[in-house]
């Protein structure tokens, strides 16, 4: 529906008190916005290398310049937002000026360059009121966290450290998406989602990065016993499935269901076994938890994220060595029956409404269209 | 939808739309899934689930007994899976979602009995031959399934086909000119189709068929960007021919998506193309005059202002054309309406 549609529909309704819709500020797709960020972001960095090369002064120099283009970026966000090139202005601008604060401090505070990184972005999240510039910013806060965590804990607790940052970056996701999806106020939900979305995007390098085999080794040996070691393990996969399980809860509560009801308590248990599943499926659950937000924020994006993060997971699993290849199929091919057994269930119990010719649920696709002169051949 | 609810909070910000009716608006909207959509959501959920852990159990399976299992037995797995599969196809029909699924599914075992037969038949066939003959075992089953997303399988199993094929007989430089040719005629054949088919017009797929043809043509033209001037022996050819490709293919995609199909998605990939084309010829003339602009250090600095000038240029080129299709998609709405 265009937003002409909904404007007139409201207004039908009483809610609106204006008939015509007021001319709104154009806004370009978010794939142009994108294209241009990422042109201004290479020349940004170009010139950051280039001036920092060229001009062999202070680091103090750096600084304050740097300092001087965010503050520009973060006016002509707050002054002009709705104007487009400005806005694209200010994003070069932003990245001009945090590459050489960056650079500045990077030089004057050596071996401190995690933390170094992390205040910027906690710097840029909040003086720029911009999604593009926010979602950056989480992005480049939780990468400054997992350098801050290598320095301390070094590479050999890395696959430790990780699994904590992904478990809390589950339960970051749930909190971002729930409050953007109650907040009723604008910015509050810019604010949210970029934080959201950055967060699924970590989540889906997280996957990534599992898939090309970087992290094919598994945790067991971290601890000197190994049944704290296994427990340990146990409950870093097990996490992200309560944070899906957290999730249904408000979902439900949401929707106005009773916890305690047959429909409630159902829906909570298939999340819980969800969790279970997880402890031998790694990140399956976040998949899932990923897939389900997106449906219910009604955010096609993040859906796609969902879908491509499960084939990795699958892909995953493939390349799982504490389980051998035959008990993987045959896990599988359970699951695979027991998921069509259930879908079966689903649509006996909640058929679709008013539509008897299909009661087992699946929906007609639509028809190809009819060439012009052709009549009905059935 | 998601865009929906931003509407309505900017409508409330804006104070066109009073707070305290926000839930209801939004209700209105639909801006948050009804019961009918979240039994929906779970419907397909649990399909793709159930079709994917069987596929992939199927699969793991073949590689642990990969050994251990005759020729015939290897045999009467795969073409079982394959036939319980069709099976599903023909029971239930290619208008269900889960009819569609099951083609989806039978293209997969298709490929893994392919490649079976290849293992065990050592006849000296070359991997690229596997891919090809999936391709072609594969096109009665995209014609007739009249599925987006198995026609976006089929065209990446042709590509992958032809890049082995160039692997293995390396011809030129221009194997890029061939991928373009092959991926251009297909999402000239798929827009034909969309207009008849309602299932093939999904942008979505067309999209992602357009962004493989702009990556082949661009990655041409920056290779001849670097062409340009060198002798033939260096690069095989002159690039003047790839950018003469880019010039055409640009003009043709321009016309076509802005006044035609209407796609302002299709001119972005445009947008980009250029970007990344100047921002080649950038580098390759000022690199090679930068005593001209006080060596290395001053030609990177100008180097990042003029692409970033070019972005701008690019932008407000794209953001015109995109206002005035706006206005012309607005202009359309009222003519309906009226």
């Amino acid at each position: 529906m265009k937003p002409q549609e909904l404007w007139k529909t409201l207004h039908a309704a009483g809610l609106l008190r204006r008939e015509e819709m007021p001319a709104a500020a154009p806004r370009a797709p978010w794939y142009m916005e994108a294209m241009l960020f990422l042109a201004f972001w290479t020349g940004a960095e170009i010139v950051v290398f280039a001036f920092a090369s060229l001009f062999e002064v202070d680091d103090t120099i750096f600084f304050y310049s740097g300092g001087a283009l965010c503050a520009l970026a973060s006016w002509l966000f707050h002054a002009h937002a709705k104007r487009f090139f400005l806005v694209q202005l200010a994003h070069a601008s932003s990245l001009c000026g945090a590459g050489l604060i960056l650079f500045a401090c990077a030089e004057i505070y050596r071996r401190h360059e995690g933390y170094i990184l992390l205040a910027l972005a906690l710097l840029v999240f909040c003086l720029m009121n911009n999604f593009v510039q926010r979602l950056v910013a989480t992005v480049a806060a939780l990468f400054a966290i997992a350098m801050i965590c290598h320095k301390h804990w070094g590479m050999d607790a890395a696959w430790l450290w990780l699994d904590w940052m992904t478990v809390g970056c589950c339960f970051a996701f749930v909190l971002a998406w729930w409050m953007e999806m109650k907040t009723p106020h604008y910015r509050q939900s810019q604010l949210w989602r970029g934080v959201g979305y950055a967060l699924a995007l970590f989540l889906l390098g997280i996957s990534v990065f599992n898939v090309t085999g970087l992290r094919v080794v598994s945790n067991l040996g971290l601890f000197s016993d190994i049944w704290e070691n296994a427990a340990i393990v146990s409950l870093l996969r097990f996490l992200p499935g309560l944070a899906l399980l957290c999730f249904v809860t408000l979902l439900l509560r949401r929707e106005g269901m009773a916890l305690h009801g047959r429909p409630a308590l159902i829906l909570m248990g298939a999340a819980l076994c969800v969790a279970f599943l997880g402890m031998k499926m790694p990140h399956i659950a976040i998949a899932l938890l990923i897939l389900v937000t997106g449906f219910a924020a009604s955010a096609p994006v993040l859906l796609g994220i969902g879908a491509v993060l499960l084939l990795c997971v699958f892909a995953q699993y493939y390349y799982w060595l504490e389980v051998s290849l035959l008990d993987k199929s045959i896990y599988l091919m359970l699951t695979g029956g027991a998921l069509l057994a259930c879908r079966l269930a689903l649509l006996k119990i909640l058929p679709r409404p008013g539509d008897r010719e299909q009661e087992t649920g699946d929906r007609e696709l639509p028809r190809p269209r009819e060439a012009a002169g052709e009549g009905e051949h059935e | 939808m998601n865009h929906h609810r931003i509407w309505l909070l900017l409508w409330a910000e804006q104070k066109h739309l009073d707070p305290a009716r926000l839930p209801e608006a939004l209700r209105l909207a639909g801006a948050f899934p009804s019961a009918d959509d979240w039994r929906q959501f779970a419907d397909r959920l649990l399909l793709a689930l159930a079709v994917l852990a069987l596929s992939s159990g199927v699969i793991f399976f073949f590689a642990y007994n990969w050994e251990r299992l005759g020729h015939f037995s290897r045999f009467a797995l795969a073409e079982g899976a394959l036939a319980v599969a069709l099976f599903g196809v023909w029971r239930l029909g290619l208008a269900r979602a889960s009819g569609q699924a099951s083609l989806f599914a039978a293209a997969l075992c298709l490929g893994a009995l392919l490649a079976l037969l290849g293992q065990t038949y050592q006849t000296g066939a070359d991997t690229w031959e596997l891919f090809a003959a999936w391709c072609a075992l594969l096109l009665p089953w995209a014609i007739l399934g009249r599925q987006a997303l198995l026609w976006l399988f089929w065209l990446a199993i042709l590509n992958v086909a032809l890049f082995l094929y160039f692997s293995f007989f390396p011809l030129d430089h221009d194997n890029w000119q061939r991928f373009f040719i092959v991926n251009l005629g297909a999402l000239a054949l798929w827009e034909g189709a969309g207009r008849r088919f309602a299932e093939l017009s999904r942008r979505w797929a067309l999209r992602l068929a357009a962004l493989a043809v702009t990556c082949c043509v661009t990655y041409g033209a920056v290779l001849g960007v670097w062409m340009v001037g060198e002798p033939r022996y260096v690069w095989g050819g002159d690039g003047g021919d790839a950018l003469l490709i880019w010039v055409l293919w640009a003009a043709g995609f321009g016309v076509f998506y802005r006044y035609r199909a209407r796609d302002f998605f299709m001119l972005v990939l445009v947008g980009a193309s250029f970007l990344l084309l100047a921002t080649s010829a950038l580098i390759r003339v000022l690199g090679e005059n930068r005593k001209l602009f006080g060596g290395g250090n001053g030609t990177f600095l100008l180097i990042g202002l003029l692409v970033i000038g070019i972005a701008l240029g690019a932008g407000l080129v794209l953001w015109r054309i995109h206002k005035n299709m706006e206005e012309e998609a607005r202009g359309k709405i009222a003519g309906e309406s009226a």
